[in-house]
């Protein structure tokens, strides 16, 4: 319900007051819906306005089979906003032992090193996957319409990177 | 949840985190991927597999 508007000196009753605080209730509080998998958003009734923070995956680490995060995006009627992925990082020493992966929804490239040079173990190499880019976009949205969101994996190889995420910020609904 | 590669004139140019019922909703080519196969973006796509580029020079000291 929206707010109405009043006249100067006009003197209100409680019952405008209150249909003026119905309306302020319903439509202060910000609400927030988490995707972690891609799907659809639904756009709740009285919602017309709609934040999205999109993380793309993180890049993965590997000798060979290193890849780059995927991408992940929000498909509004007005255009789809997309955050890339994070670049790939091929290295010679990269081992499950010597780095870690990329947290789940957490964008994370995956980080690894290790040492080489034969007994002596005198060179140290080290790589970091590149974190997925984070997107900030606001768009107006149409009550009941449907909105893909797409969640980019993270990068392949022996240490993945983290996956992305994206969290979609209203009010009303 | 799964990990699904998109996929355009057999070059993956896409990986995503989603469900198969998503997944059959969306239009054009998906495979699903494993870690034990994996697929990234840019690698080839052959008979639903995809192909790992061949390895960097070894490194030199």
């Amino acid at each position: 319900m929206p707010i109405p508007q009043f006249t100067a000196g006009q003197v209100l009753t409680a019952a405008e007051l209150n249909a003026m605080v119905d309306a302020i209730n319903a439509g202060g509080a910000v609400k927030v819906e988490r995707f972690t998998t891609s799907g659809t958003w639904t756009v709740p009734a009285g919602v017309t306005y709609a934040v999205a923070y999109i993380r793309g995956g993180g890049g993965g680490m590997g000798i060979s089979t290193g890849g780059a995060g995927g991408t992940s995006s929000v498909a509004f009627a007005s255009g789809t906003v997309s955050a890339t992925g994070g670049n790939l990082v091929n290295h010679a020493l990269v081992s499950g032992i010597n780095g870690a992966a990329g947290v789940a929804n957490s964008g994370e490239g995956a980080r690894g090193g290790g040492l080489w040079g034969g007994a002596s173990q005198t060179s140290f190499g080290a790589g970091i996957g590149g974190n997925g880019a984070l997107i900030t976009a606001g768009a107006e949205v149409t009550p009941a319409a449907s909105i893909t969101v797409t969640i980019g994996a993270g990068g392949a190889g022996l240490l993945t990177g983290g996956s992305g995420y994206v969290y979609i910020e209203y009010q009303g609904g | 949840m799964a990990e699904y590669a998109q996929v355009e004139n057999n070059v993956v140019v896409n990986v995503v985190e989603a469900d198969a019922a998503w997944i059959a909703q969306q239009p054009g080519e998906w495979i699903e991927y494993t870690d034990a196969n994996p697929c990234a973006i840019g690698w080839a796509v052959e008979d639903g597999a995809c192909v790992l580029p061949p390895p960097p020079p070894e490194p030199t000291e």
